[in-house]
């Protein structure tokens, strides 16, 4: 062994501890809360894992595309490459991390970017699929015959994983978690995989719930936790609470942590209006509008919303004139 | 009689270093020959040349200039290799086999295959009296045991000429006197044997001829007997003092 | 060929003698073991980051054993002084670096066999399937990158007399070919003349070692390059054993051998 360089040594021994401190971790976590595993990590690693952190969420992401994916060194629309979906389903909102790669959502919706390359879907289906193609054509370069040659051994399709395989990405998302437990993101993404993809309602549910026991205030996953509540146990209630303290502790923040994530505000109060428009508390539901409004980067479709409100309510008071006198 | 060893003005220089710009002559003008069938000394002290000479002999070093031929084959070309045996100075072998399996690497070299190459390695295990540490690794053998894994080696191929470079150094008087009995048998076997030495004692008993060199230069070349009588010495060591320039500090 | 033989069987034996193959091995095995081992959700069974982690370990370790066993082969038999009795015998500079080579590859071979072996039996008890051609193809080519990187191995040692310093020196060539060898030609178009052309030539001097890493393709399951390209990379391979070897060749042969 004295053959082999210590440092190649030390790397390999890293890997082992890694390896084995999260397998120690998961087991941990399920039977007693968060253990001392995560503090090791960070004396460990420092910040360096939220780095790593970083690096699993891609790999991740590029399991999602099997293996065809662009290196560094290719050249890539800053944004849009990536695919691993977050949590929103409601198509009003799509966002990128601070990398300009794209986290999308997945099915239907499309979506184009902005002059900050930031990414909003819209209603209409189609877009998103050719931007994302667009994105991911970073080998169609001309090619030198050496090139040609290397891409027999390289991956050339541009596919998904599909029909339940998705899992596969799960362990670099778990991986992504326990080396950065405040990441609020791969929370919700996990989770969303689990809930949309994989159909696993509960695990989806119970990483959110360790997720928010990491990130208490955390608005996005509070939020991601209601939209649970609403759409598959149908629990209105629980569901407008829970956003409802999303929206408090998103309005707690200090200012500057307010305009980067308006986005998720955004969300939170067109959800919440969608679910007092369908209780028939349309006053209500017009006033969360209006607060979405203030922050959408398409006023108008927002105002139009309101207008249709507006317009039923007054439809409403028409058909009912028994009551105007008796008011 | 039949030429097996020649070197012809042989001289080889060794650069020292990168500043020196003086090589460092090791020999010079070195002309012999060695017949078949004899057993041949070649002397001088310690940084004479002997090794030096060796190595070109083996083709580890070349030549500055001059040459050396082994069966009249020039030493450049490994089929001179052939029919030769060579017992280094100071050597050791692969730690992780065992000699039995050393013995055989080498047989395969050779192309001794199968039961020829089985019986010669027991006969050579006996000959050096290995025969009960011939399984276990080199690694754990003393060096007299080493010694003796380097002269069956040197034996494997039935060798027609033997170079040995100071066989004896660094052995206790019971191995010194095995070692001279081999070459005695080899002798009689009717093998030639050319072997380096700085012991006298051991060289005037064994040697048909010998050779001194000093400082990279032949000095004298003939019969020990005719040596001592030319030097008008008691022995081969007063005669070896007397030819390389020694004068005793006190006199006797 | 029989002393070429003889002199591989030497290196071979004395790679399985040693411990650094079965270090490297039962590290290699415990932590794909220990990743494979952890139940994420429960009765949901994900294969591809077990191969992925499977895979990158035999990958470094074979790797890395090719490269010290390369490495040290010419300077331990100097150092040793075995050489000497070894080149004693009607044995050609050619035939001792034929037998290293060949001694190298093979024993790299058999560790990679090893953990092959390992590797299809942790993917199996994971429920992945029995994909022969696959495998083979991509053993194959792992051994093909092997040969390149012992026959490069082998001239730094000729070149270089420290062990040390040539281990590390091919191990940060290699695997700064293995990242970055198939995008020099991205890179030299960033770049402004002299450097860009540097970089091209660079790009077509380098022995691509990144070729013949087919990990992405197995571990998503994508078909594996097909006969022709196997059989092109293959003279590739040959082609830098070849020069390789031959530039070895053509240093060691002057080379002095003294004390
Ligand atoms: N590699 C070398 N570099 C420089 N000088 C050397 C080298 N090898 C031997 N010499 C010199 O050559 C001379 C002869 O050495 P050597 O043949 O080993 O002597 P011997 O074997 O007779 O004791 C010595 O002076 C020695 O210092
Ligand atoms: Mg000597």
């Amino acid at each position: 062994m004295r053959n082999v360089p210590p440092a190649l040594m030390m790397v390999f021994l890293a890997t082992l501890v890694f390896t084995l401190a999260t397998a120690v971790d998961s087991e941990f976590r399920s039977s007693t809360a968060t253990s001392n595993v995560e503090g090791a990590f960070t004396k460990l690693l420092g910040d360096g894992r939220r780095l790593f952190s970083g690096q699993s969420v891609e790999m991740a992401d590029v399991y999602l595309h099997s293996g065809f994916y662009p290196s560094i060194f290719d050249s890539r629309e800053p944004a849009a490459a990536k695919a691993i979906a977050s949590n929103d389903d409601d198509h009003t909102n799509h966002k990128h991390d601070e990398q300009g790669k794209c986290v999308h959502e997945e099915d239907h919706a499309a979506h184009k970017h902005d002059a900050e390359g930031k990414c909003v879907s819209e209603e209409s289906a189609g877009g998103h699929v050719d931007e994302h193609e667009k994105a991911m054509s970073f080998m169609d370069q001309t090619l030198d015959p050496l090139q040609g040659f290397i891409r027999n051994f390289r991956i050339t399709q541009h596919s998904h994983l599909e029909n339940g395989e998705e899992r596969e990405v799960l362990p670099w998302l778990k991986l992504a978690i326990a080396l950065d437990p405040q990441g609020v993101e791969t929370y919700a993404v996990t989770s969303y995989w689990l809930r949309k993809t994989l159909k696993r309602v509960e695990d989806a549910r119970d990483i959110l719930r360790e997720g928010i026991r990491n990130n208490p205030k955390s608005f996005e996953l509070l939020f991601a936790m209601g939209q649970v509540y609403e759409q598959e146990d149908k629990d209105h209630e629980k569901a407008r609470n829970i956003w409802l303290a999303a929206e408090k502790f998103w309005e707690e923040q200090p200012i500057e942590a307010k305009e980067t994530s308006v986005g998720q505000y955004g969300k939170i109060t067109v959800n919440l209006a969608r679910l007092e428009s369908e209780a028939g508390n349309l006053p209500l539901a017009i006033q969360y509008f209006e607060l979405t409004k203030l922050t959408s980067l398409q006023p108008e479709a927002v105002q139009k919303q309101i207008d249709e409100i507006k317009a039923r309510m007054l439809r409403t008071t028409n058909s009912t004139p028994v009551f105007e006198p008796a008011r | 009689m039949e030429t097996i060893l020649k070197t012809d003005k042989l001289r080889v220089e060794y650069s020292t270093g990168e500043f020196q710009k003086t090589p460092k002559v090791a020999l010079q003008g070195l002309t012999l020959e060695v017949r078949a069938g004899e057993v041949f000394g070649f002397l001088g002290p310690n940084g004479a040349g002997k090794t030096t000479t060796m190595n070109v002999l083996l083709g580890f070093v070349p030549p500055t200039s001059g040459s050396a031929s082994l069966f009249g084959i020039d030493v450049r070309q490994p089929i001179a290799r052939q029919r030769i045996g060579y017992l280094p100075e100071l050597t050791y072998y692969y730690k992780f086999l065992t000699a039995e399996e050393l013995l055989r690497f080498y047989a395969k070299i050779f192309g001794l295959k199968g039961s020829e190459a089985d019986k010669r390695i027991e006969q050579l295990i006996s000959l050096v009296e290995l025969g009960h540490a011939a399984k276990r690794p080199i690694k754990g053998y003393s060096k007299g045991m080493q010694q003796r894994v380097g002269l069956a080696q040197a034996l494997i191929n039935n060798p027609d000429l033997l170079i040995l470079d100071e066989p004896t150094s660094g052995l206790d008087p019971i191995g010194r006197m095995k070692v001279r009995e081999i070459i005695q048998r080899l002798k009689n076997e009717g093998k030639t044997v050319f072997f380096s030495s700085h012991e006298m004692g051991e060289v005037e008993t064994v040697c048909d001829r010998v050779a001194i060199i000093y400082q990279g230069e032949l000095k004298e070349e003939g019969r020990v007997a005719d040596l001592v009588a030319k030097h008008r010495a008691a022995n081969l060591e007063q005669a070896f003092l007397n030819i390389i320039g020694y004068k005793p500090a006190v006199a006797p | 060929m029989n002393t070429v033989f003889a002199i591989a069987g030497v290196v071979i034996k004395e790679l399985y003698r040693r411990k650094d193959f079965y270090v490297l091995f039962v590290l290699s095995a415990l932590i794909t073991i220990a990743a494979g081992s952890v139940n994420f959700f429960k009765d949901l069974v994900m294969v591809r980051y077990v191969k992925d982690i499977c895979l990158l370990l035999i990958w470094f370790s074979t790797l890395i054993i090719a490269v010290i066993t390369a490495a040290r082969q010419i300077p331990a038999e100097k150092e040793n002084r075995t050489i000497f009795p070894l080149l004693a015998k009607p044995v050609s500079r050619g035939q001792l670096i034929a037998g290293k080579f060949l001694g190298c590859w093979l024993a790299t071979g058999l560790a990679v066999l090893v953990f092959y072996v390992f590797f299809i039996l942790v993917t199996a008890t994971k429920g992945g399937d029995w994909q022969l051609v696959t495998y083979s193809k991509s053993i194959g080519l792992l051994w093909l990158m092997l040969g390149m990187v012992i026959a490069m191995t082998l001239l730094g040692s000729v070149v270089l007399s420290a062990v040390s310093s040539n281990t590390t020196i091919c191990l940060v060539v290699i695997i700064g070919v293995l990242f970055i060898g198939e995008h020099l030609n991205k890179i030299a178009l960033r770049q402004s003349e002299p450097v860009k052309s540097i970089t091209y030539t660079l790009y077509y001097v380098i022995p691509h070692f990144e070729i013949f890493d087919v990990r992405n393709l197995v571990v998503n399951n994508k078909p594996m390059p097909s006969l022709k390209a196997c059989g092109l990379a293959t003279l590739y391979a040959g082609a830098y054993v070849t020069a390789f070897l031959y530039c070895t060749w053509l240093i060691f042969r002057r080379q002095r051998l003294n004390t």
